[in-house]
């Protein structure tokens, strides 16, 4: 069993621009095994100042947003662990530096994923509660909302993007807004496909894994699709018939 | 840069704006298709959105069958034959979308509205290969995506096009996942179509009250 592991650590200096990439060590990486992906949280070493359940929920939120992606991630509960693991965890780390190799007066939060065959089979984001200047409690929320949405991107399986707009760039220094860019949505719908034609999913409602009777939206949707292939295929018919009369 | 861009498209579709329904019309056009606009996504490297979205432009084919009374069918298929390339050119996006739309001239006008259900469906062609970029302060070895993958989504179209001079101008706003709060997007296209055959400006094709003398071609 192949096991590759990457840090990919936050922030701070400057690149050129690109476009999406992805963690771990080839081109082929597709995700988690199943678009459904559970975080959980252990608070044990985290600021009381900061509400990091808060936050992994609000973040959680943006990357459910993705149009053309199938993705839903949600928050599980609470968790003691402090390892890798399926379903990933977040957790805060006091000795920051030593954990991650990063310099604690720098980079409030890093990611880690484990891949099996170009599927994520486990994985963590660790933050910063170490006493240096990164330390999340030193950050403002809407700083650590970026961070976190950021740190989750690379749990989800993608890289560092190219692009400066992207939530997914290496540093959160220039943004003041949370928002995802196109690159963003690009790349977790590259990992996370949404096909309506195959997947459980049902005229754009999410994953609903037995179908609950239409709304009456729903119902006109269908009834355009019926009727309109049906209206022409009449009208082509009809216009033959008079053709050949 | 990007929205100088779009000002001038639009100032360069806007005079030939033309006309509605006609049955038995092809049109054959170029459009402007803005992807997830209306404050979707990021615009600047500050994280600040604005109306606009990614920008591709799509071959529009369509046809009008009369259906009954003034109200007509009209299937679109748009295309971008030209495909959306993510900066560095890491991964080419294909944009093709199906609708089928139904609608009716505005009376005495050269306006029509329409409605349909579509299918968009999106094709990202990866390029492969690896790239350095920071990663805290140090660059590391990232890889760039290798597969060819493809999201279709179902759409709700809306719009209306005006008809001059026999070709058309036309606004559509399409929505995906129209129905769910959370993934509900909207796009928008701007299209200009020559307009080449058709018959009647309302009703049933045929009755010999052609408006068209049949456009550009």
């Amino acid at each position: 069993m192949k096991i590759y592991s990457t840090l990919i650590l936050g922030f701070f200096f400057s690149m050129n621009a690109y476009s999406f990439t992805l963690q771990g060590n080839s081109s082929n990486l597709k995700g988690w095994a199943r678009g459904e992906v559970t975080f959980y949280v252990n608070t044990s070493n985290c600021p009381g100042s900061v509400d990091v359940v808060g936050l992994v929920k609000e973040s959680l939120e943006v990357w459910n947003n993705t149009p053309t992606s199938s993705l839903k991630v949600k928050y599980g509960g609470s968790t003691t662990s402090t390892s890798s693991s399926s379903p990933p965890i977040v957790y805060c780390e006091t000795n920051f530096n030593a954990i991650t190799g990063a310099d604690e007066n720098s980079v409030p939060g890093a990611a880690s994923v484990n891949t099996t065959g170009g599927q994520i089979n486990s994985g963590f984001l660790v933050l910063n509660a170490s006493g240096g200047q990164s330390n999340i409690a030193n950050l403002s929320r809407k700083n650590l909302l970026i961070v976190m949405t950021h740190e989750i991107g690379h749990v989800l399986g993608l890289g560092h993007s190219q692009t400066a707009n992207a939530v997914m760039y290496y540093t959160y220094s220039f943004k003041t807004e949370l928002n995802l860019a196109q690159d963003d949505i690009d790349g977790i719908s590259y990992l996370y496909p949404s096909d309506e034609f195959s997947d459980n999913e049902f005229a754009g409602c999410g994953h609903v894994q037995s179908v609950p009777p239409p709304t009456p939206g729903q119902m006109l949707l269908l009834i355009l699709c019926l009727i309109m292939p049906l209206a022409v295929y009449f009208k082509t018919k009809k216009r033959f018939y008079l053709t050949h009369l | 840069m990007n929205q100088k861009l779009n000002i001038l498209i639009l100032c360069l579709l806007l005079p030939g704006m033309s006309s509605a329904f006609k049955a038995g019309t092809y049109s054959v056009g170029l459009g402007y298709y803005s992807q997830n606009i209306m404050n979707k996504t990021a615009q600047k490297i500050t994280g600040k959105s604005n109306f606009w979205g990614e920008t591709s432009y799509p071959l529009n084919f369509k046809y009008d069958f009369a259906a009954f009374s003034d109200w007509f069918i009209s299937p679109q298929l748009s295309h971008t034959f030209q495909p959306r390339e993510s900066a560095g050119d890491a991964t080419r996006i294909t944009m093709t979308h199906l609708a089928f739309l139904f609608g009716k001239n505005f009376q005495g006008s050269d306006f029509d509205w329409y409605v349909g259900p579509g299918i968009l469906q999106q094709e990202m062609k990866g390029k492969g290969g690896s790239t350095q970029l920071l990663n805290g302060s140090t660059p590391t070895t990232f890889y760039l995506p290798s597969r060819t993958v493809t999201t279709r989504k179902l759409s709700v179209n809306i719009g209306s096009s005006y008809l001059l001079w026999g070709s058309r101008l036309g606004l559509d706003l399409i929505f995906e996942n129209a129905f769910s709060s959370e993934k509900r997007a909207q796009s928008l296209m701007l299209s200009y179509a020559y307009s080449f055959g058709g018959g009647a400006g309302g009703g049933r094709s045929g009755s010999g009250r052609s408006r068209s003398k049949g456009g550009m071609f």
